[in-house]
């Protein structure tokens, strides 16, 4: 064993092949396209830039923290994002400049029960209904967006100024919610690897069967994933209302994806048991670059999808590989 | 803690459990005390495992009572039976294959985690059972063996009060059957009351101090295990003398013209292997579950890749095509008949009809008429257990399953028969009728080869023995040498050289 340990060949692979090794790559490839970029326009590291994309990195960061912690379960949560253009909608009536402060903090309490309220639906037909997944939360965003379009079946509402600025106070170029983002990632990780809880969460996704054997109370966490996942979105959404500013209904779907496809970049796997909170947060931060790297390098809006698509192409490849052996086997 | 020996620490009383319209147990009762090892035996199937899942609180049942050191269980839980310090080894670990060594062990444990004593701890469980992976290891990097270890030691390492150990050594090597025989003498000294399922009874001789044995979900008698002969318990687990179970074995003399000539094939998980079955000869493959036997099969079916050659008569088989194989005359009974087998929602007639609907058909039209009377013909002569042919499948037990697609391979008019596991998760009943309709087929000049774990069964139901090892075939049986003894000896001579397996290298592959 101990000569093993010795090869560093071998540690650099099981690196590679734990829960950390897309990370790595992910910081590679984000300093490297930082580079490039910076290269070729030298204004993309101006504060302003940097704490606008810092600030969008947050809204995607918290959706897929949330999303993580159902994809980690085995599941997934296809509402996230109508429910953050639902509380973009909610936060419309009440947060705008002419209502009472009183009024503002009533909206903010009605934002969060409306996330409370979609998690408890959504753990409910997963695990008291045994709906599939997809199925439960695809009625779940069918639902919400109804909900979104009745209420604001037009842009309206505008969001009172004092409240977006406050949602994105910057220290210079680092905006106060990434720092929130970023630390809470960073417990999150801390649990997930520690805690009864993070443990509970894997192993609930891992195999279902062998968790219920081992004592793991597999429907509590299920179920409490589904409600934590919209807990993370009502985060989310907070970002979102001081992003866009007005009462758009549309504004929130395209979250349901980008959650998806940041968690999977972070290298969680979409069978269950495995997943890493910073993983996430790098994704989050990758996929804003490659929005902005577009613009600063003068592409058309076409390239954002293909860099999104190629990227997730390549991780879903690699990350499948350096699995490698062991996967095959347990399809087996 | 103090020592339990002699005190009556788990109560299973008249517990009842039905799945579907079958009854896996039927008031069933067990009584286990500190310090003694009691083994359960039994064939696969008689309600051993669904038993302990009860005990173990991860099966529910339909109506019983639990005691565990004289207090009254009422619904029990995996988390609740942890608590009371009952651990068990199951026969498919219970591991989660994402998480690491450590982290399975520790959920396991369920203490505060974190902490290098407790980490340590556990290392040194693993070391004791034989077990040198690393701790940092994903269990699904783990081989078959080293999954067996950490279950093991998982199980041990909360110091049980009651520990189940349910068929433990199945995959392992001699050397760590013996280290596993210590560690559970050891636990008997300390009091813990062990359950020990197999259904070897020379393990059963060696280990344990009192017998239970059950049969389709009943409890056929508890004794001593120095008061008890192995005839005695053989009929207790089979019902009836193994003479009238199996029906006279064949007359060829094994070198009949045509049949199955497999030469050098090797594939994922077999080397070098060369088979011959002649018509009219059911041919066994014995040997520790996993070690090459259901992959030949596979290959022969063309389901797995495999290089070499392969003839039926005087067609050659062409490898890696299952179509190419159906229509060669090859038939396959998976291991698996839930999820390969048999489509479940579908109906008996559609079922059996399916290899062979061409037969039924006019003009690529299937003749109802025709297709319902072969299918009847076949129900009545396998003996079917099912309301009509239009029932569907997943409404019949394991053991009318199996006819189901024993039917199916039989109307296709097979040329050969290959038969993985074919009693698995069938009642006695239907073991006996499957063994018959094997045999017929055999009589009628179909070559057969059987994978078993089985070992009774192979003895009783074999006209030769093939004995894997690793993927190798390492031994041939024929005539008065296909005894349980004999098998089961070449089997464990071949373990003692998978040592290393359980140690260094033993990845998967």
């Amino acid at each position: 064993m101990k000569q093993i340990g010795a090869r560093p060949g071998v540690n650099l692979r099981r690196l590679l092949k734990s829960d950390y090794g897309p990370s790595l790559i992910l910081v590679l490839i984000i300093v490297l396209l930082g580079v490039y970029t910076y290269a070729q326009n030298a204004h993309v590291l101006t504060a302003y830039n940097l704490s606008q994309t810092l600030i969008l990195v947050a809204a995607t960061a918290f959706a897929s923290f949330g999303q993580l912690m159902v994809i980690l379960t085995g599941g997934i949560d296809l509402s996230v994002g109508p429910l953050m253009g639902l509380l973009l909608v909610i936060a419309s009536f009440f947060l705008n400049d002419d209502k009472s402060a009183f009024v503002a903090l009533f909206g903010f309490v009605l934002m969060a029960l409306a996330a409370v309220v979609t998690g408890l639906v959504n753990g409910l037909f997963v695990r008291v209904g045994r709906f599939n997944a997809v199925a439960a939360t695809l009625v779940t965003y069918v639902g919400l967006q109804g909900i979104s379009l009745i209420l604001r079946p037009f842009q309206g509402g505008y969001i009172s100024s004092a409240i977006a600025n406050a949602i994105g106070l910057s220290a210079g170029f680092l905006p106060l919610a990434f720092v929130v983002a970023a630390i809470l990632a960073i417990i999150l990780e801390y649990c997930l690897r520690t805690t009864r809880w993070g443990l509970n969460l894997r192993a609930a996704g891992s195999r279902e069967q062998a968790a219920h054997q081992l004592g793991v109370p597999v429907n509590r966490t299920v179920f409490l994933a589904y409600v934590a996942c919209s807990a993370c979105t009502f985060l989310g959404g907070i970002m979102l209302v001081a992003q866009i500013g007005v009462g758009d209904p549309n504004q929130g779907v395209s979250y349901t994806l980008s959650s998806v496809a940041v968690v999977v970049l972070g290298g969680a796997s979409l069978f269950g048991g495995r997943g890493s909170f910073i993983g996430a947060l790098l994704g989050a931060i990758l996929v804003q670059q490659i929005l902005d790297a577009t613009t600063f390098l003068n592409l058309s809006e076409a390239w954002q999808y293909w860099f999104q698509g190629a990227f997730l192409l390549v991780a879903a490849t690699l990350y499948t590989r350096a699995r490698g052996a062991a996967g095959r086997a347990r399809r087996a | 803690m103090g020592n339990d020996s002699g005190s009556l620490l788990l109560r299973l009383s008249q517990v009842w459990k039905r799945y579907g319209g079958i009854v896996a147990l039927k008031d069933v009762s067990l009584d286990v005390v500190g310090g003694e090892v009691h083994a359960l035996l039994g064939e696969n199937g008689a309600g051993k495992s669904t038993l302990m899942g009860i005990a173990s609180g991860s099966i529910r049942p339909d109506a019983g009572t639990i005691d565990v050191a004289g207090q009254h269980i009422a619904e029990m839980t995996p988390a609740l039976a942890r608590r009371l310090g009952l651990a068990i080894v199951h026969q498919h670990p219970a591991l989660l294959p994402d998480l690491t060594v450590a982290e399975n062990m520790r959920i396991a444990v369920a203490e505060r985690l974190g902490g290098g004593q407790v980490r340590g701890k556990l290392l040194s469980q693993l070391r004791r059972v034989g077990c040198l992976v690393d701790m940092d290891e994903r269990v699904e990097e783990l081989s078959v063996a080293q999954r067996h270890l950490v279950e093991i030691a998982k199980a041990l390492a909360i110091e049980p009060r009651i520990l189940i150990l349910d068929e433990p050594t199945a995959p392992l090597g001699a050397d760590r059957i013996a280290q596993l025989f210590e560690e559970i003498r050891a636990a008997a000294g300390r009091g813990t009351a062990i359950i020990y399922i197999t259904h070897r009874l020379a393990e059963m001789r060696q280990i344990a101090d009192r017998v239970t044995v059950l049969r389709d979900g009943e409890v056929r008698g508890t004794s001593l295990v120095g008061s008890i002969s192995d005839d005695e318990i053989l009929r207790l687990i089979i019902g009836r003398s193994v003479s009238t179970v199996f029906p006279p074995k064949g007359v060829s003399s094994g070198e009949g013209q045509g049949g199955l000539v497999a030469e050098s094939m090797s594939g994922d998980g077999f080397h070098d292997v060369n088979l011959r079955v002649s018509p009219g000869e059911i041919v066994g493959l014995a040997g520790i579950a996993g070690n090459g036997q259901s992959d030949v099969l596979r290959a022969l079916a063309g389901l797995a890749p495999a290089s070499g050659q392969a003839r039926l008569g005087d067609t050659t088989l062409r490898l890696n095509r299952p179509q190419a194989a159906r229509a060669a005359g090859v038939a396959y009974l998976s291991a698996d008949r839930q999820s390969e087998g048999l489509l479940m929602s579908l109906s008996v007639r559609e079922n059996a009809a399916l290899s062979a609907l061409s037969q039924f058909a006019y003009a690529g039209v299937v003749q109802r008429g025709a297709e319902v009377a072969g299918v009847e013909k076949q129900r009545k002569a396998l003996a079917i257990k099912a309301a009509t042919i239009e029932a569907v499948v997943s409404a019949l037990s394991g053991g009318n399953q199996q006819k189901v697609a024993l039917a199916r391979s039989l109307l296709a008019q097979p040329k050969l028969i290959l038969a993985d596991e074919p009693t698995q998760g069938v009642d006695a009943g239907a073991r006996v009728e499957i063994y018959r309709i094997l045999r017929e087929a055999a009589n009628s000049g179909i070559p057969v080869l059987v994978v078993s774990s089985d070992t009774l069964e192979l003895e009783g139901l074999c006209d030769r023995i093939v004995v894997f090892s690793r993927g190798h075939i390492i031994g041939e049986l024929s005539g008065a040498d296909i005894t349980e003894e004999k098998i089961a000896q070449s089997i464990i001579t071949a373990t003692t050289h998978r040592r290393d397996d359980a140690e260094m290298g033993g990845k998967r592959r």
